[in-house]
């Protein structure tokens, strides 16, 4: 059983790359592969190379926007499948907690100050977390878990920070402010650059490694906290521990492509079909299930009709009736008088 | 071998459930705790696994002790390893994980319960009976010096109750001391060398269980009369008591 998890992990391993590198090659635009892959190979050489369109195309579009989605996708489910694990419930994720919109918050108001990209991440890092915390103290959701209060305290905590991000919209100088708000608000894997892949990349690394690291007491946080603790495991700890590390993820995140919902709720719950509740095994494969839903969703949407969809709807058409699905499964359970 | 120093608690300031509590266990013995709902018992057993902290005195415990709480599931599909796994914890770090070693470990524990053909099972597929049995090998997997149950044998029938009580009979033989709740007077008299009685604030009653679980005790401890009665099983000399 242990081995036939591994070996799977080892294939998702595998995949991941396989798929993203063959995303490259789906789009509008018509190409000859062989000759890209041969001029690929020219230009590694040759130094002043005379690139063609389909050379540019793949190397400062397709490129950058494949690596932008694989760190969002991992970054999301990974953060996704960990969330749910501390509230001990499979219904919640970044979005559904305020995190997204705590972030964008933080983000609209630094451009509001007209303040550079580091205070932009450490402003939407600082409010993502201000936002957890709220969702927190409102619902008691560490206490006891319910399903209802949990999801209508981080609905209520993502209208807040709403209104919030429309008061500063309101507020915002129409010639200079406002449309970089908006713009940033709207943000999409379209506007992928090597720059935002740096930006988004090293808090992911941060953060994900951290939520790895811990993958295996993440399972005692699934149990009672008295549980937990005659397991010699600080809940209070480690809890904290991974809503930071979950914000740091989500925060930059949100800060290079703006809010893709649904990944950290669907992601997970496919890992949990493959390998069961043991987080050792849910941590990493949603990383790498999730790196690969995105970079399909993206290819999916660039590449559908001639005018790109925004990748939100795509995620939200196969979201929503997983949740669907997940919650007539739990709610028939009884899920909320087992805890 | 634990020592319990004048030990107390309370939740609210200056209502005590229980105070002045000081008596010592010997290793591999069976200690039971008898009282009624709301006394304070599970609340004594969380003093001596630390879970909480003890507002008087204090508790020596030699080793590592395993805490089996009363029986709750666990949301997601964990495996019945999985679950014995939990217990395999060993230290303090966040970053811990697991080695193959430990699941050898967390299976021999399975097999000592005879739950290792149910491994694989999703925990909360199992009887009450089961779960219970699942969650004394993660007990025993996390420390095997001193196992602490929490009114294990409430949600079992007759079948499952004898089970159980012969297991813990079973593993106190290898030298584990064992501590438990319950509230049938009769699970004492049958498995435990020792018996607390929890009367109140400052009152509590500790000795062989042969001599402190009588009609006495036991009806000033349910606030109802009690008699005991003696049988002679083939040999095998015993007593239980009835509510009359």
């Amino acid at each position: 059983m242990i081995n036939s998890k591994r070996l799977l992990m080892i294939i998702i391993m595998l995949c991941t790359p396989i798929i993203a590198v063959s995303t490259l090659f789906f789009g509008r635009y018509e190409m000859d592969y062989t000759r890209v892959f041969v001029e690929f190979y020219n230009s590694l050489f040759i130094s002043d190379y005379q690139k063609s369109t389909e050379l540019i195309i793949i190397e400062t579009i397709r490129i950058p926007r494949m690596i932008l989605a694989l760190i969002v996708g991992a970054g999301l489910a990974m953060s996704g499948a960990a969330l749910q694990t501390i509230f001990k419930n499979p219904l919640v994720s970044p979005q559904f907690l305020g995190f997204s919109g705590g972030a964008a918050f933080g983000g609209a108001l630094a451009i509001f100050y007209g303040l550079g990209t580091i205070y932009l991440v450490s402003s939407a890092f600082f409010f993502a977390l201000l936002a957890i915390v709220l969702v927190f103290v409102l619902s008691g959701a560490y206490k006891k878990a319910s399903i209802l209060t949990v999801i209508l305290s981080g609905i209520v905590i993502t209208a807040f920070f709403g209104a919030a991000t429309s008061l500063l919209t309101f507020f915002a100088d129409p010639y200079s402010n406002l449309p970089a708000i908006v713009f940033w608000l709207m943000g999409s894997i379209s506007s992928a650059t090597y720059e935002k892949i740096l930006i988004a990349l090293i808090p992911f690394l941060i953060g994900g490694y951290a939520l790895f690291a811990v993958r295996w007491k993440l399972n005692l946080l699934a149990l009672s906290d008295e549980e937990a603790k005659s397991f010699g495991v600080n809940p209070d700890f480690l809890r904290w521990f991974v809503l930071i590390s979950v914000a740091l993820i989500v925060s930059s995140s949100v800060s290079v492509v703006g809010e893709v919902g649904w990944v950290g709720l669907v992601v997970p719950y496919i890992a949990r079909i493959l390998f069961g509740a043991d987080c050792r095994y849910i941590i990493p494969a949603s990383a790498f299930l999730g790196a690969m839903f995105l970079v399909v969703v993206d290819t999916v949407a660039r590449s559908m009709t001639t005018v790109e969809i925004p990748i939100g709807i795509l995620t939200a058409f196969i979201g929503s009736p997983i949740f669907f699905v997940l919650l007539r499964k739990y709610m028939k359970k009884g899920f909320d008088d087992k805890n | 071998m634990i020592k319990i120093n004048d030990l107390g608690f309370y939740y609210k300031t200056d209502e005590w459930l229980f105070r002045d509590i000081t008596f010592d266990i010997q290793q591999g013995d069976i200690v039971t705790i008898l009282g009624p709902n709301g006394r304070g018992k599970t609340t004594f057993l969380k003093c001596l696994t630390g879970i909480n902290k003890a507002k008087l005195g204090d508790v020596l415990l030699e080793g590592k002790a395993g805490f089996v709480p009363q029986l709750s599931t666990p949301p997601f599909g964990f495996s019945v390893l999985d679950i014995v796994l939990m217990g395999t914890s060993q230290s303090h770090s966040i970053f811990e994980t697991i080695s193959d070693e430990n699941i050898d470990n967390a299976r021999y524990w399975l097999k000592r319960v005879g739950m290792v053909h149910l491994e694989d099972k999703d925990f909360a597929d199992l009887s009450g009976g089961q779960k219970q049995m699942v969650l004394i090998a993660r007990a025993l997997c996390y420390g095997r010096d001193v196992l602490i149950l929490d009114e294990p044998s409430s949600a079992l029938d007759l079948a499952n109750q004898k089970k159980l009580l012969d297991l813990l009979n079973d593993i106190s033989s290898d030298g584990t001391t064992i501590i438990m709740t319950t509230h049938f007077p009769n699970h004492a008299l049958r498995v435990a060398h020792k018996t607390l009685m929890l009367f109140g604030d400052r009152e509590f009653v500790f000795g062989d269980t042969k001599e402190v679980v009588n009609e006495d005790n036991l009806s000033k401890l349910f606030e109802t009369k009690i008699k005991c009665v003696d049988y002679n099983l083939n040999g095998v000399f015993g007593s239980f008591a009835i509510p009359l």
